[in-house]
């Protein structure tokens, strides 16, 4: 054990270096991030695993957006780029009702996106409640389903009102496809 | 001194880029984010409590302690966010989203914030070298600054959870998280990481007997089992819980975080007793049973031992003979301390060190006025304030966490 003592140019010297590391980790690592495409191709028709449990078939011409898709075992995200509407798919694992799923879903836009939900909820043949919000200019649509009571799948898309109704069909379709992994 | 303004300018900056990430839930759910302030501020309590102990020889002055704390809550966390975000998503470009979702929080949170939180335990050391006088200093401020990030790390998980359960602005997520990461993963967490860190950081600022290659592969290897110890934590290796529900978690936090508390735990042990040791042959080389007897420079190294030396202080004399024998011992450590940095150039004792030898024999006659002669009782450790503060704080939060996690069960 002793005591240090460091001279005024080396306390300069680490001093830059410590700026340059937080530097390279605030800023580098978000540039470099931006710099690599974070868009992928899906195959047209073939499922997606959103869950090791849980499969949905995106639109035709989707494209994955790999920063925003996490695949886990019981819980997991996804997120599809149609056009410029934004699929998004939450799988989680609770036992709520489908009901109390919507709603749940609904407080999330609201305090998320700050959106506004407008009409009716009505259900799907599958089993669904889908409804309809907008969120500052993007017009949006929602599906809530509960699979085998302990698997409650949010299925979102926004994006501007012109696209979303040019892609809507195919996304309800796609939303519809939603369904347990053989 | 040029680390002082990269210091300032770091607080102010991320203290207003942190402030620009709180705005936005603290706006949403006010009552749920003032609720996970409060709770998260009191739970750091018992940590800081603990940690100012850990080095009862040489107690750090508390704006270096509340600076390394700030470090971690306020610069750590408002760089670590868009690091972890970006490093995240380049294990998800560069490999796969699947891979990223199992290995992206064990490759990118270790990396990302062991690295910051060391800067931080750097950033201290280049401050104030003349504060870091051991290996225990540097696991002190690591810890310290590993305890602040945890904190408003808890703090956004909690404001998270307060927005994943679409409830609005309710405060149970907040105590669910608090019992999750506060209580059942928490003492095994970012302060432990950190102190290890800071163990390194210590060892290269006051083994100047060693190579400066030595020095940096020591703290360069601290960092390195830190790094080890928080990716073994995020990872998903035992996530199942072997198929057992929420006790199968609770015994893989125990699997996975004993072994890393009982390490910390015995390198601070490990330090302090070779610190007691170092300033008691520092205090013996001086041979005035004035300044020490044999039995405090005994005591001197065991924080049991000094307990001890005070009980039986306090069993003949009562608080006032407590108060004295702290006293004694305080001045002891401090004019250790002052001798472990030198002495004048004739040899003798520096003026701050004689200044501590005669609070030294001012703490003596002050015993020796409660009829107290030199300390030698073997009446048994029966424990500080402190360690009851936190035993009863263990105790209450136990307690909830047991009971929340039987109603979970149940």
């Amino acid at each position: 054990m002793g005591v240090p003592h460091g001279g005024l140019h080396r306390n300069a010297a680490c001093s830059l270096a410590i700026l340059a590391v937080i530097a390279t980790i605030s800023l580098g690592l978000p540039a470099l991030d931006r710099a690599f495409p974070g868009e992928r191709a899906v195959a047209s028709g073939v499922v997606y695993a959103v869950t090791d449990g849980v499969t949905v078939v995106p639109p035709a011409g989707a494209r994955l957006d790999v920063s925003q898709t996490r695949p886990g075992r019981d819980s997991g995200y996804a997120m599809f780029l149609v056009g410029r509407v934004r699929f998004a798919i939450l799988v989680t694992p609770d036992r709520i009702t489908t009901a109390a799923a919507a709603d749940r879903l609904r407080t999330r836009l609201r305090d998320g996106l700050g959106a506004s939900t407008t009409g009716a909820e009505s259900p799907t043949p599958s089993g669904a409640l889908t409804g309809r919000f907008h969120a500052g200019a993007d017009g949006g649509w929602y599906a809530v389903r509960v699979l085998g009571s302990t698997t409650v799948v949010d299925a979102t898309a926004s994006g501007p009102p012109d696209e979303l109704a040019r892609w809507l069909p195919a996304i309800e379709a796609a939303a519809a496809s939603i369904a347990r992994a053989a | 001194m040029p680390v002082f303004w990269l210091l300032t300018g770091l607080l102010l900056v991320c203290a207003v880029a942190l402030g620009t990430m709180v705005a936005l839930p603290f706006g949403r759910y006010p009552v749920a984010m003032t609720t996970a302030f409060v709770v998260f501020g009191m739970y750091a309590v018992p940590f800081v409590l603990f940690i100012v102990n850990l080095d009862h020889l040489e107690r750090e002055p508390p704006i270096l302690l509340a600076t390394a704390f700030t470090w971690g809550a306020v610069v750590v966390t408002a760089t670590a966010v868009p690091g972890n975000v970006a490093a995240d998503n380049l294990i998800a470009k560069l490999v796969s989203p699947r891979f990223a979702a199992m290995w992206g929080p064990a490759l990118a949170g270790p990396t990302v914030e062991e690295t910051l939180k060391f800067l931080g335990v750097l950033v201290i050391a280049l401050l104030a070298a003349a504060q870091v006088n051991s290996v225990v200093d540097g696991m002190v401020y690591g810890a310290m600054v590993g305890l602040g990030y945890q904190v408003m790390e808890n703090v956004s998980y909690a404001a998270m959870a307060v927005q994943a359960a679409g409830t609005g602005d309710r405060v149970e997520p907040v105590f669910t998280t608090l019992i999750a990461r506060g209580i059942l993963a928490g003492p095994w967490s970012h302060t432990v990481f950190t102190a290890l860190a800071g163990a390194g950081v210590g060892y290269a600022v006051v083994r100047v007997d060693r190579s400066r290659a030595a020095r940096a592969g020591v703290a360069g290897l601290c960092l390195g089992g830190a790094w080890l110890c928080h990716f073994l934590w995020n990872s998903p290796l035992l996530a199942g819980g072997f198929g057992l529900g929420t006790p199968g978690q609770v015994a893989v936090l125990l699997i996975k975080g004993g072994p890393v508390l009982g390490l910390a735990l015995a390198l601070a042990h490990l330090a302090r007793v070779r610190e007691g040791d170092y300033y008691a042959n520092v205090l013996a080389a001086l041979a005035d049973r004035r300044i020490v007897t044999p039995t405090e420079l005994g005591a001197l190294s065991s924080l049991g031992g000094r307990a001890r030396l005070r009980r039986a202080a306090y069993a003949r004399a009562g608080g006032a003979g407590d108060r004295a024998a702290r006293r004694l011992q305080d001045a002891q450590s401090r004019l250790a301390v002052e001798l472990s940095r030198g002495t004048t150039a004739d040899g003798g004792l520096t003026a701050e060190a004689a200044a501590h030898a005669r609070e030294v024999l001012r703490a003596r006659h002050s015993l020796a006025a409660l009829g107290l002669g030199p300390a030698s009782s073997r009446r048994p450790f029966a424990g500080s304030t402190v360690m009851w503060l936190i035993g009863a704080w263990v105790t209450v939060f136990g307690a909830l966490g047991l009971a929340l996690m039987l109603r979970a069960l149940t």
